[in-house]
């Protein structure tokens, strides 16, 4: 079995996130994601695309809800709502 | 848009696996049958392909190769160049139809109980414990219920759906289980819920031990690419456990329906999702470069007390239609001629030696109890009829289990071609003259070796 090294996590992430973090990765690029605090998002510094986090701490890792960061929130036409 | 199938299943291979073969040679993850695909041809090669009938079938195999795998691309081709062109399933209406599922669904079904039992089993013949694992849609509930206390060294479950209210479900029943605990019931894995699609799976490379699918992958457009992330994902000899719906799966209902509709509106349009083939499923297997690969087969027969009852479980699973080339309306004439035409070709009696004398009686009653009780009697696996008051109907589900490992150095290699030390022949003149074997050719005759008292071949034993 591989171990994986724990990345450094930022203070400000919730521990059931930060707990998922080693797994997840964006959907459409499989690069890590970085939780920022200040928006409340996963965001994958690579393509620059967040993804949100609903109110129960579940990552809403979809590509159709993926947001180009610095965009206003567009009206999500993914599925899963 | 007819689809250009017929009632007789045979005939439908040919539709079904050039929908399979076509999604695989559009997907992105394989680069093999980039050649065929002229997709200016559209649905009109599907059609001569089937006109051609058996000459086809060679051509079509599993690989999807050559000019049989191209075609069918009814749907424009998508700008954002996620996932296959070609479209088989839509899957937003399947995450709304999960949606529905979740609050729809028993949490005992019987159904989804055994497969998931089932493919669990797996587990206990593997001494490795994966201490990360991933459900991926499909029957989560019964998987997870049954991945409690530590089945597997299991000490994480991921859960990823496309749903949801499924996901909520999900983190209602953790949080009522830990609330309440119950002394006697296992104790559930720490728990992590992620929405996300088995086609675009939000996982890390090499990051967990072990993904199960149970009932899900059979509703993804790109199969093979879904499998190929699943193992992009996995650990080196991580486990790759799916279970999906098989070619023959309601088989019944598609007859039925097929009869039905020539009869009342003189044409035929698929009710039926289009389904993996059981020969495909080991090409999917290697093709997504996952090792070790074992395919199995089940088929479970539920009955019903009437059609009606068998649509009301399709919802409650989730499995409703979802391609994007259904009918969005069935008449109500051809329903109510399905109905009967499923009653009378695969309904059953109940059996009468079974109840004695007092069934002459009671018959009637025992009718009314049938239609009554609703589906809670009828559906039971294997069972032909629950209390035997009341006819009914039967449906098939054949389920593929599929398991494949990913790949890691020291795995179990076939040997090279040409590495052989010892013959055959040398080993089978051995064992004749040890005693052991009887052996022989057409010319020669039978050769057989000393008597022996040891032999285990009793003819070659010392005489005593």
């Amino acid at each position: 079995m591989v171990l994986r090294t724990p990345r450094a996590v930022r203070a400000g992430t919730p521990p059931a996130i930060a707990a998922l973090l080693p797994f997840i990765a964006c959907p459409l690029t499989k690069s890590p994601l970085r939780y920022d605090p200040a928006s409340h998002r996963l965001v994958n510094d690579e393509l620059g695309v967040s993804y949100g986090v609903s109110s129960t701490g579940v990552p809403q890792l979809l590509p159709l809800l993926g947001q180009f960061v610095g965009e206003q929130p567009e009206a999500a036409a993914g599925p899963g709502r | 848009m007819q689809w250009p199938c017929v009632a007789s299943a045979s005939r439908e291979g040919p539709v079904r696996r050039c929908l399979h073969t076509s999604a695989a040679a559009a997907a992105a993850a394989s680069a093999a049958t980039a050649s065929a695909t002229a997709a200016s041809d559209g649905g009109g090669s599907c059609r001569t392909g089937l006109g051609a009938g058996g000459g086809e079938e060679p051509g079509m195999g599993g690989r999807g190769g050559g000019r049989g795998g191209g075609g069918g691309a009814h749907a424009p081709p998508r700008e954002e160049g996620l996932g296959a062109v070609l479209e088989v399933f839509n899957k937003p209406l399947k995450s709304l139809q999960r949606d529905r599922a979740a609050a729809l669904q028993d949490g005992a079904d019987p159904l989804l109980a055994a497969i998931s039992s089932r493919l669990l089993d797996r587990l206990e013949d593997c001494r490795g414990s994966f201490r990360t694992a991933v459900v991926l849609g499909g029957a989560a509930l019964p998987v997870v219920r049954q991945l409690c206390g530590g089945r597997g060294g299991i000490q994480r479950l991921i859960v990823v759906d496309p749903s949801q209210a499924m996901l909520d479900r999900l983190q209602r029943e953790e949080a009522e289980a830990r609330a309440h605990p119950d002394p006697t019931a296992k104790p559930w894995p720490s728990m992590s819920y992620v929405l996300g699609d088995e086609e675009h799976l939000p996982l890390a490379p090499k990051s967990v031990d072990l993904i199960i699918s149970c009932l899900g992958l059979h509703w993804a457009n790109d199969l093979p690419g879904a499998m190929a992330q699943c193992r992009a994902a996995l650990v080196p000899d991580g486990l790759f456990l799916a279970a999906l719906l098989g070619g023959d799966t309601l088989q019944e209902m598609r007859i039925a329906c097929a009869l039905a509709q020539m009869e009342r509106e003189g044409g035929v349009s698929a009710v039926i999702s289009p389904l993996a083939q059981v020969r495909d499923a080991g090409n999917l297997l290697t093709r997504a470069d996952l090792r070790l690969p074992s395919v199995d087969v089940d088929a479970f027969h539920i009955g019903y007390p009437s059609p009606l009852e068998l649509v009301q479980h399709l919802r409650a699973l989730g499995e409703s239609n979802a391609s994007a080339q259904r009918r969005h309306m069935l008449p109500r004439d051809s329903a109510l001629a399905a109905a009967a035409v499923y009653q009378s070709m695969f309904g059953f009696r109940p059996q009468p030696d079974q109840e004695g004398e007092e069934a002459q009686g009671q018959g009637q009653q025992g009718q009314g109890q049938g239609r009554n009780e609703g589906r809670d009697v009828g559906a039971g696996p294997g069972d032909e009829a629950a209390d035997g008051s009341g006819g009914g109907i039967t449906a098939t589900y054949q389920v593929i289990f599929m398991t494949g490992w990913a790949p890691a150095p020291h795995q179990p290699k076939a040997a090279k071609r040409g590495s052989a030390t010892v013959s055959f022949q040398d080993l089978a003149d051995g064992l004749v003259k040890g005693g052991q074997a009887v052996g022989g050719t057409a010319e020669e005759g039978i050769v057989a070796g000393a008597a022996q008292e040891e032999s285990p071949l009793p003819s070659r034993r010392k005489p005593q």
